[in-house]
């Protein structure tokens, strides 16, 4: 039943499509930007109304989308739509191409599939905001940048939508911006990603002094030309590129800041979409990465490094939004031991799931802290089950789906990432992911159980209700998704998801990867099943067996020596206290880590480049005769170091 | 004699006017040693002019003329409307354009 | 240039009038807008004959089939008048809309030199020299023209409203703009170094008035004294350095210096000495660090229409003469400028991007944005290739129109508080002038690179160039410094999207030439971001080069 090896399937067959459904797949990303630009401008007339436009055009955009998808899944192609030309000089060509094939068609359908769905959602959550049109104009304006992205038949057209979802991500973080934090967050995110377009640019530079080329198609065609050196180089540019879009160690700093926007803006840009992007550009680019294997090791442990700590980190946090923000750090980690590894299409099908029970678990928390009038402390809820029955059974799924207890969908996919690490010979990036995978059914837990289970500790004036019809349909949707997604996509490890992804995926037969040990896959489920179990237990007896929830608002464990004291003579809490405490150490070090060393070299960085610029100001004396005294020294500079090279 | 010497007489003659720039503290004078390099840079001219036996540095030296009187009309005015203003013609009094 | 001295009869060269023909145009709109501005209420009796004058020589050019310049000289020679005419007390009025038709009428007078001269009908260009070789009708001219025309054009609407504000005496604003856009496109088309020197005078002295023009402002005087002093002694040292060129070759024409300058008989030592004195002056000109010291402060003091000029014609002007030296008159000691300007590039784009970072006034903000520009241009200068060549010339097009337009709102800002913008000034803009604050935030994003606008395309273009060329490091400090760029371009929007106002009130209304200024600009903008095609390709044929 379970196929080990799969081949690569056949390389696709180019089309051009002008007409037909194809042919109008200019509509999917020209709808909502047409939308952005009406709803802007039609505000004023028709207020809040306006923001039905913008639902309209996600509305039809997904119904494109899935047009197009049929479209490619009758006939597998890669089409390309021909659009007009962008740049064109001295031999050097961008056109506005578009190019769609199988990964292209997976990618629209879940941008605009969970666009639509966080639009509707939207509409309840924003309810009453002053700027509320405003919102749905920015979540059009991001839908058409990331919709560009997808479609992108160029690697510059590609880096346009790269820059315009940052930009819209920038708008929206800072939504609301009469909060100053809000506001450097916002710069926070849009500053970090200019330091991956930079890696980047200089990847496209170095691309197109290669190939001559940035198109994609001829990219990834010539791609077995590269020599080792030259792809080395080009894989981690455009990795450092990925790194900063998709929050990979070290610039991840910038995405639990983001959680600043609004809860429909966390659910659908910083953990369905746009944090996506990065694996989408990876696997886009997959025929360069299997050049370098050992770029490709160096992303897998980046993936799996970023999968382990942001887990640490996640255990420790009490807001029920950096938790998630933490595990979607952590969930991109996974995505990118798959790309390390050279299972692609497990990445794709990782950010598929990842999209519907991460958007579930995001917007399920906005439903939460709509209830809770924003109350964002996971110690000050407990027994939402009975108030809001729809959320709870809805985040039960998210919180089954993303521990990987079958047959949810996170257990497909992040099992068959693990498999094939360990298949493919990086056991390290194997032992690794598996305690990362330990740690997010453990924080998931502790989530979803101090905040549904147990008895009630929220303060006397919170009336929590369960939300409006609007935001409990995608909750729903979502959850549907989350169930059963992984089973009809891709049940078995070679399923309908992955022949339909084969033509678009590159080989890594030529790289003799063979298995760390003699484990088959046949064993290595039931270990990822275990090891789901084991974290979930460990999170019961820490946080429901213990009677935390009597009135206990704050965490339990505090105190190392005396706690250790305390409890070294229950054998029963040994389990409990090797691996909580350990974690929680490992955890509190990792906050400090990542608030200190790293925010800390980030902001150092700053503020040396404006201690340099305080200083260097200073040469504007003013006076004329030293800015003539200052222009002849350079003259008596240039002269000597001309004269010196002719002597 | 030989033509060396001009062009090391107009390299001193630039070179003055330049310490010039630097030393003085009035507009006035300070716009009299950038007048010493212009001419300078004429005799530079004139005197390569004769070496390679051509009119080109000979016209460039009339345009040069020319273009030095331009300059002067400009600077003037400039230099006397800023006398009104600040009753002085001493380039080094504080500035409000700086940093 | 070369007339033979013991000749009995001389040889009366041939003028190709339609070689300059923009820049005639030009000179004499400028003599004429004077003389009307001197006339005050005889306006009518100076316009009314240089109409007929000017209808009188459009329709004999008509009558000899040169169609379009006889044209373009009627259309003046009615508009001036009928300007005079319909506003006899607005003298300003007139003199703008006569600069105004004088400029649109170089445009299209550098079309038809495209169209008829230039152009190989395949969109390609021949160069053309003219005028025994002073003149080059080539690329660089042809492309500098049109930045310095069209940025002239969209100077005029922004800056006459703001000179009204400010009171400023303005009856010699229009023909000394005049004077000095007839500088910058002669700088262009200057083959040979007295008309090199010669044009960059004349921009430069009417740029010294031209700064100087709110004389009640001390700011203003102190910027035009700082800029005419420097200037000064620039001028007198690249003079110097053209000079000792002459010196070494024994020629003052640009191609035969280049041909002269390799060969082995020619003292490398003067030319070199040379070459680094006309380094030292042209790099003052473009403001490229160590010589850029003058910038900030006669940015900020100059009247800001008059700083928008110079950010954006002036650099072109000067580009144009830095591709026109050294790759007409050095590429033979390419070895030796190349890594000079590289280094100088590299210092004005780290420079200029780390002391932005800690200024509060927006102007000298911009200022030191324009040093940072300034070394991007010269990446496509060091390149030393076409594709360098025709990326400079594109960079220096869209840095124009991304400049006017920051440079037009800030003086739609400036209505409201009379003087000085800082970055406080900006407060919550996005919310009382979102219009305003949104074209700022655009041009902006220009500036620093970021696509889909003009600005992107620039950079690409200019550091593909480079990278091709093997300039990787200076490429790889390009796009370093573009990040510490983004961090003030930022803060600018930061500060009008992310922050709340202290006063509520929007800004004054803008007058009708302010908005449209800024909004050709920003359309500009969007445009050659988006569709950049037909630009570029001119860009692209501009490599070809008189030589």
């Amino acid at each position: 039943m379970i196929q080990l090896a799969y081949a690569a399937g056949e390389a696709n067959e180019v089309i051009e499509a002008t007409s037909g459904v194809i042919g109008a797949a200019w509509l999917v990303p020209a709808l909502p930007l047409v939308g952005f630009v009406v709803v802007l401008l039609a505000t004023r007339t028709l207020r809040d109304r306006a923001a039905v436009i913008a639902i309209a055009a996600s509305a039809a955009a997904f119904v494109v989308s899935v047009a197009v998808a049929i479209a490619v899944l009758a006939d597998p192609a890669s089409y390309v739509r021909p659009m007009p030309t962008w740049i064109d000089v001295g031999g050097f060509t961008v056109t506005f191409d578009l190019l769609v094939d199988q990964l292209t068609a997976v990618m629209l359908l879940v941008v605009t599939g969970v666009g639509f769905l966080v639009h509707l959602y939207s509409v309840g959550y924003m309810h009453g905001d002053e700027r509320y049109p405003r919102f749905f104009a920015y979540l059009n304006l991001f839908l058409a940048s990331m919709l560009i992205l997808v479609l992108a038949g160029d690697l510059l057209t590609l880096f346009l939508g790269w820059e315009l979802v940052g930009l819209s991500s920038y708008l929206l973080i800072g939504f609301w911006f009469e909060d100053a934090s809000n506001a450097s967050a916002a710069k926070k995110a849009f500053v970090t990603n200019r330091v991956g377009d930079v890696s980047f640019m200089v990847a496209m530079f170095l691309a197109f002094a290669t190939f001559g080329t940035l198109e994609i198609l001829e990219l990834v065609e010539d791609a077995a030309t590269l020599s080792s050196t030259t792809a080395f180089a080009l894989v981690l540019l455009l990795m450092g590129g990925a790194a900063a879009k998709s929050a990979q160690i070290p610039l991840h700093v910038w995405l639990p800041d983001a959680m600043a926007g609004p809860t429909p803006v966390s659910a659908l840009i910083h953990a369905a979409t746009m944090v996506t992007a990065g694996v989408y550009l990876t696997v886009r680019m997959s025929p360069v990465l299997v050049a370098s294997l050992d770029a490709m090791t160096v992303i897998a442990w980046i993936g799996a490094l970023t999968a382990l700590l942001a887990a640490l980190v996640a255990v420790r946090q009490d807001d029920i939004k950096k938790i998630l923000a933490y595990s979607t750090v952590s969930q991109l980690g996974f995505m990118f031991i798959a790309v390390g590894v050279g299972a692609f299409r497990e990445a794709i099908f990782h950010l598929v799931t990842h999209a519907f029970f991460k958007g579930l678990l995001f917007l399920a928390a906005g439903s939460v802290m709509h209830a809770m009038a924003n109350r964002t402390d996971i110690w000050r809820m407990g027994g939402l089950r009975k108030v809001m029955p729809v959320t709870f059974a809805t985040s039960l799924i998210g919180w089954l789906a993303i521990s990987g207890i079958p047959p949810f969908a996170g257990f497909f996919s992040k099992d068959q990432i693990l498999t094939e690490a360990y298949l493919h010979g990086f056991g390290g990036v194997y032992v690794v992911g598996l305690v990362a995978a330990i740690l997010t059914a453990f924080y998931m837990s502790r989530w979803f159980f101090l905040i549904f289970l147990g008895t009630p500790r929220w303060p006397a004036d919170a009336h929590p209700h369960e939300s409006p019809t609007t935001m409990t349909t995608p909750l729903i949707i979502l959850a549907v998704l989350s169930a059963g997604g992984g089973l009809a996509l891709n049940p078995v490890h070679s399923g309908p998801l992955y022949q339909f992804l084969a033509p678009v995926s590159a080989s890594v037969e030529g790289l003799g990867l063979t298995p760390a040990g003699p484990l088959t896959e046949a064993v290595l489920i039931p270990v990822a099943i275990v090891a789901a179990l084991v974290g979930i237990a460990t999170a019961w007896a820490a946080y429901l067996r213990r009677d935390v929830s009597q009135g206990v608002v704050r965490e339990p464990v505090r105190g190392p020596l005396a706690e250790l004291f305390e409890r070294k003579f229950f054998v029963d809490e040994l389990y409990e206290a090797v691996f909580t405490r350990f974690g929680r150490r490992a955890a509190e070090v990792m906050v400090w880590f990542d608030t200190r060393v790293i925010d800390g070299a980030v902001n150092g960085a700053g503020a040396a480049s404006l201690a340099v610029a305080r200083t260097t100001r200073r040469t504007q004396t003013g006076g004329v005769r030293t800015y003539v005294g200052a222009m002849l020294a350079g003259a008596i500079v240039v002269v000597a170091v001309l004269m010196l090279q002719v002597r | 004699m030989e033509i060396g010497y001009y062009f090391i007489l107009s390299g001193l003659m630039f070179c003055i006017g330049l310490v010039g720039v630097l030393l003085r503290r009035n507009a006035i004078v300070l716009f009299m040693c950038v007048e010493l390099m212009l001419n300078a840079v004429n005799l530079t001219l004139a005197a390569a002019a004769r070496m390679w036996a051509g009119p080109d540095g000979q016209v460039f030296v009339f345009f040069v003329i020319v273009v030095a009187a331009a300059e002067v009309v400009v600077g003037l005015a400039i230099i006397v409307n800023l006398y009104f203003r600040r009753g002085t013609l001493d380039v080094d009094v504080p500035q409000l354009l700086r940093w | 240039m070369v007339l033979a001295q013991d000749a009995t009869t001389l040889d009366v060269p041939d003028v190709a009038w339609s070689s300059f023909a923009p820049e005639l145009l030009l000179t004499a709109a400028a003599l004429v807008l004077l003389l009307v501005a001197i006339a005050r209420g005889r306006q009518l009796l100076v316009a009314a004959p240089t109409g007929v004058v000017a209808v009188g020589l459009g329709v004999w050019l008509v009558s000899t089939d040169v169609v379009v310049p006889g044209a373009v000289a009627i259309v003046w020679g009615l508009a001036l008048p009928a300007a005079v005419f319909a506003f006899p007390h607005r003298g300003s009025l007139v003199q703008a809309w006569g600069a105004g038709v004088a400029l649109a009428g170089a445009l299209v007078l550098t079309g038809w030199q495209f169209v008829t001269v230039l152009g190989d009908g395949a969109g390609g260009m021949t160069p053309q020299s003219a005028l025994a070789g002073a003149l080059a009708n080539d690329g660089i001219a042809f492309f500098t023209r049109i930045t310095v025309y069209l940025t002239a054009l969209i100077v005029l609407p922004l800056g006459y409203g703001y000179l009204r504000d400010r009171r400023i005496n303005r009856a010699e604003v229009e023909p000394l703009l005049l004077l000095a856009v007839v500088g910058m496109a002669a700088l262009g088309t200057a083959n040979d170094l007295i008309t090199l020197f010669v044009a960059l005078e004349v921009l430069s002295l009417a740029l010294y008035v031209l700064t100087g023009l709110a004389r009640r402002d001390r700011r203003s005087q102190e910027a035009s004294l700082k800029y005419f002093v420097m200037g000064a002694v620039a001028s007198a040292i690249l003079l110097y350095g053209m000079a000792l060129m002459y010196v070494a070759t024994g020629s003052l024409s640009l191609p035969t210096i280049g041909s002269v300058v390799a060969l082995a008989g020619t003292n490398q030592l003067v030319s070199a000495l040379g070459l680094a004195l006309v380094t030292v002056g042209i790099g003052f000109k473009v403001a490229l660090v160590p010589f850029h010291l003058w910038t900030p402060d006669v940015y900020q003091g100059a009247p800001t229409n008059i700083t928008a000029f110079m950010a954006a014609a002036t650099k072109a002007a000067g580009f144009a003469a830095v591709l026109r030296l050294y790759l007409v008159a050095f590429p033979g000691l390419q070895g030796l400028w190349a890594p000079v300007l590289a280094v100088l590039a590299a210092a004005s784009m780290l420079y200029g991007a780390y002391v932005a970072l800690v200024q509060r006034d927006l102007k000298r903000m911009l200022a030191y944005s324009s040093i940072t520009h300034a070394g991007y241009a010269t990446i496509g200068v060091v390149a030393v290739t076409d594709a360098g060549l025709s990326g400079t010339l594109w960079y220096l097009l869209t840095y124009a129109v991304s400049t006017l337009g920051a440079f037009g709102c800030v003086i739609a800002i400036e209505r409201r508080r009379r003087g000085e913008v800082a970055l406080v000034d900006l407060r919550g803009l996005g919310r009382t002038s979102p219009a305003v604050a949104g074209i700022l935030a655009l041009c902006l994003l220009s500036l620093a690179g970021m696509p889909p606008t003009a600005g992107f395309v620039g950079k690409f273009v200019v550091f593909q160039a480079g990278i091709e060329a093997g300039w990787t490091w200076l490429v790889v400090i390009g796009v370093l410094s573009s990040i510490v760029a983004a961090f003030f371009y930022l803060r600018i929007a930061g500060v009008m999207f992310l922050e709340t106002a202290d006063d509520d009130r929007p800004l004054p209304a803008s007058s009708l030439g302010l908005t449209t200024g800024i909004a050709v600009s920003a359309t500009l903008v969007v445009f050659l971001g988006v569709q950049p095609q037909a630009f570029l390709h001119l860009a692209d044929a501009a490599a070809a080069l008189v030589r």
